[in-house]
């Protein structure tokens, strides 16, 4: 019998109709088994096909990166205070059909609250990344998750937000090598204020199955 | 990090899991680390520590007699349980279990709506019903009730009221437990049991008379481990046709005596929903004489800062519930009772709503007056906004994030009450080093359940120390605070598992003989001590030895 480990080893290669496992899918016992995979694989075969992207319109940098990202033909859904109305109108709906591949820029609460959400539901984060205003007027770039998409971002250039909107897009699949690097830009970001924004992608664990903790 | 529960050889593990896997089927039993991330405590102050808090394997039952056959497999090996709603009791523990190596009982998978009654007002449910999915029930089928939701609505309404959970409308609703309706439970033998009419095969009322006939077990399964909660009814209030809020203001420190004296009366003849206290002097503490007057507890200071800035020293934001007339009316008779004690109190109307509300006018928050309330859950609608408390955000500049633990006192319910325990935990804080989140001289009561009033113990711990050293240093300063706070009469109503035994220390009356009373039952009905051992500091015999462990 083909275990979990088995589908996560081999996700990125994985045929449409390849069992997968429900275990991962608690309280979704009547989930169509290959759904996630395929519409994560149909599109772009190599990497991850974004279904959301969520950004916190309060912030300058958010709205920057989502206008990058929703060129490349990702939905985009604009979050604030409360992230209430995306999960019951949207996410909630969607996720009790079929795990999806989502990035978002948002405060850290946002990101505590989607990813607690996505693990109940076979998902979990593969990519975070922090951005952080320092004293001197730089952003530090926290970053950790697939060695292939932080790669990219080697050097981040002054325009970190389009450099950062087409890495998120890239994501590769399957059991990935990840990494951790600490970037510095330029650039005063006045928006940021003190609050750190956060980059981050979730994705299906039989899609991308190496998760990146904080 | 592969471990095993306490006691029991891999052998025998191994043995067991198959038969979980056996009862529930392959794909809902759990071992590996990557599927057991997502019960593990992300707050823990002890997390990736040798003592962590993480359970050995999880099983997701689907039904009654699935959670029976786990119980039983679980009595044939030892092996402690520890079972969860939705695991979402984030700042009191969050889905890790009291014992190292437990097997998590996951009821997510039950998650059925099996009854929702706007008539006779009331629901049964299955542990994995969160307040989000029971409001959606609510609206898809344009239910005439309401929820009473904790701040986040993620959780289940079993879970919550199992930890004895609060929302925030009308009294009677607000202490989730106290608002149930009877439960069906299955004991640690594995046979499932029905409380109140539920023990009368054809009862038609079990959600209606929970007392049944003799005594009632019901409240050993609160914060309890003597069965785990299959199905459980609760109370649900009818939607009111109108809502309603306003403010009051009173000027001096004293006055927060008659102020609290006029709100319980309002409170307790059903006339208002919860009140929601707070002090308009928090504006003042950048005023160097003003912050010193606080925390020297110079009420004549306080008093003359306050007056010559026009500002009132206490507010209280009242809800009304009922028809548009009845709740002007509660409002204008809320006014007369307060001006009679207070005639220098001020008072703002607020909102003014008929229902049901409109998005638009649950998101609305250009009110006549800036509201701390937790508006849209006053108005029965979930919501995530608590999460601010996560991470740096506006509304929490100072990222308590790494500070999170839930810790409230129950203190009298009265204004002199109040401000005794202000200068009680401002001295405990003094004495214990700690330095306090906020001056406790305008720090007000939270009036969550009906008859009593919790005040928050805000402590910035660790001086920003968030290394494991740090943390461990934090919770011992902390056991320090739940020791002095019971010297001087205030118990903690809730906590997570690494200070579970502390707080049951607090209760101690009589050679701790309620501690022992429930250790006898616990022994008696659950003779392996498999359910849950050592939750809320009841540890059965087989484990007894774990008590404290956690200080070590």
């Amino acid at each position: 019998m083909t275990s979990r480990r088995d589908v996560l080893r081999g996700a990125a290669a994985l045929p449409l109709a390849a069992p997968f496992s429900r275990k991962l899918l608690l309280a979704f016992a009547a989930l169509p088994p290959s759904m996630a995979v395929a519409r994560a694989l149909a599109a772009a075969p190599e990497t991850l096909k974004l279904e959301r992207f969520v950004f916190d319109v309060r912030f300058a940098e958010s709205g920057a990166i989502a206008e990058h990202v929703g060129h490349l033909g990702v939905a985009l859904s604009p979050v604030a205070d409360d992230l209430m109305t995306l999960w019951y109108d949207d996410l909630d709906l969607k996720w009790r059909k079929a795990p999806m591949a989502l990035a978002g820029v948002t405060l850290e609460d946002a990101l505590f609250v989607l990813e607690t959400f996505a693990l109940d539901r076979g998902m979990h984060v593969v990519y975070r990344g922090q951005h952080s205003l320092v004293e001197n007027g730089r952003i530090t770039h926290r970053l950790a998750g697939p060695a292939a998409l932080i790669e990219r971002l080697r050097p981040l250039p002054e325009d970190w937000e389009r450099a950062l909107a087409k890495a998120l897009t890239e994501c590769p699949l399957g059991a990935v090598e990840t990494t951790r690097a600490e970037l510095v830009t330029p650039g005063a970001a006045l928006s940021l204020r003190d609050m750190p924004l956060y980059s981050w992608i979730i994705a299906p664990r039989t899609v991308v199955a190496t998760r990146v903790e904080s | 990090m592969a471990i095993l529960p306490p006691g029991v050889s891999a052998e025998s593990f191994a043995s067991a899991i198959r038969e979980f896997q056996d009862a529930i089927g392959r794909e809902w039993v759990f071992t590996s680390d990557d599927d057991l991330y997502s019960y593990r405590d992300h707050f823990s102050y002890i997390k990736d520590q040798p003592n962590e808090l993480i359970p050995s394997a999880a099983v997701g039952p689907d039904t009654t007699e699935q959670v029976q056959a786990i119980v039983r497999t679980a009595n044939k090996y030892k092996i402690p349980l520890y079972a969860i709603s939705t695991g979402k009791n984030f700042a009191y523990g969050g889905p890790s279990p009291n014992v190292r190596g437990s097997v998590t009982v996951d009821l997510k998978r039950m998650n059925r709506i099996l009854v929702c009654d706007d008539k006779r007002h009331f629901a049964l449910v299955e542990p994995g019903v969160s307040y989000i999915d029971l409001y959606r029930h609510i609206q898809a089928n344009k239910l005439n009730v309401w929820v009473d939701t904790p701040d986040p609505g993620w959780g289940s309404l079993i879970g919550n009221a199992m930890d004895h959970g609060i929302g925030y409308t009308m009294g009677y609703y607000r202490d989730h437990f106290g608002a149930h309706t009877g439960m069906e439970v299955v004991l640690p033998n594995g046979e499932v049991m029905r409380t109140g009419m539920g023990a009368m095969p054809a009862s038609q009322s079990w959600q209606e008379y929970r007392h049944g006939y003799g005594p009632d077990p019901c409240g050993l399964f609160g914060q309890g481990n003597f069965g785990i909660v299959t199905k459980m009814g609760f109370r649900l209030m009818p939607a009111p046709e109108h809502w309603r809020n306003g403010l009051v203001t009173v000027p001096k420190r004293q006055d927060l005596i008659p102020l609290i004296e006029v709100v319980n009366y309002l409170c307790d003849l059903s006339m208002c929903g919860e009140p929601w206290y707070g002090s308009p002097l928090g504006q003042l503490m950048g005023n160097t004489e003003f912050r010193d007057a606080a925390l020297a507890f110079n009420e004549g200071a306080m008093d003359r800062l306050a007056a010559s800035a026009n500002l009132h020293s206490w507010q209280v934001e009242l809800q009304f519930y009922g028809s548009e007339r009845t709740t002007l009316a509660n409002w204008e008779y809320a006014k007369e009772l307060v001006a009679r004690k207070v005639p220098a109190a001020r008072f703002t109307d607020g909102e003014s709503l008929k229902t049901p509300l409109t998005r638009e006018q649950i998101a609305n928050t250009t009110g006549p007056y800036p509201t701390n309330m937790r508006r849209n859950i006053t108005q029965g609608v979930p919501g995530l906004g608590i999460w601010y408390m996560t991470g740096r955000t506006e509304r929490n500049p100072n990222a308590w994030n790494e500070t999170h633990i839930g810790l409230f006192s129950l203190i009298g319910r009265n204004g002199e009450a109040v401000l005794k325990a202000q200068k009680d935990f401002a001295d405990v804080a003094r004495k214990l080093e700690m330095p306090s989140l906020f001056p406790n001289a305008i720090q007000t009561p939270v009036n969550w359940y009906q008859f009593a009033f919790l005040m928050g113990n805000g402590f910035g711990l660790g001086g920003g120390d968030v290394s494991p050293a740090g943390k461990l240093a934090a919770t011992a300063k902390l056991r320090e605070v739940l020791r002095e706070n019971a010297k001087l009469g205030y118990g903690d109503y809730r906590a997570p598992p690494i200070l579970q035994d502390d707080v049951a220390d607090q209760y101690s009356f009589n050679d701790f003989v309620l501690r022992r009373f429930t250790e006898q039952l616990k022994d008696a009905i659950d003779p392996n001590g498999i359910i849950s051992p050592g939750r809320a500091g009841v540890w059965p015999a087989a484990f007894r030895s774990m008590r404290g462990g956690m200080r070590s």
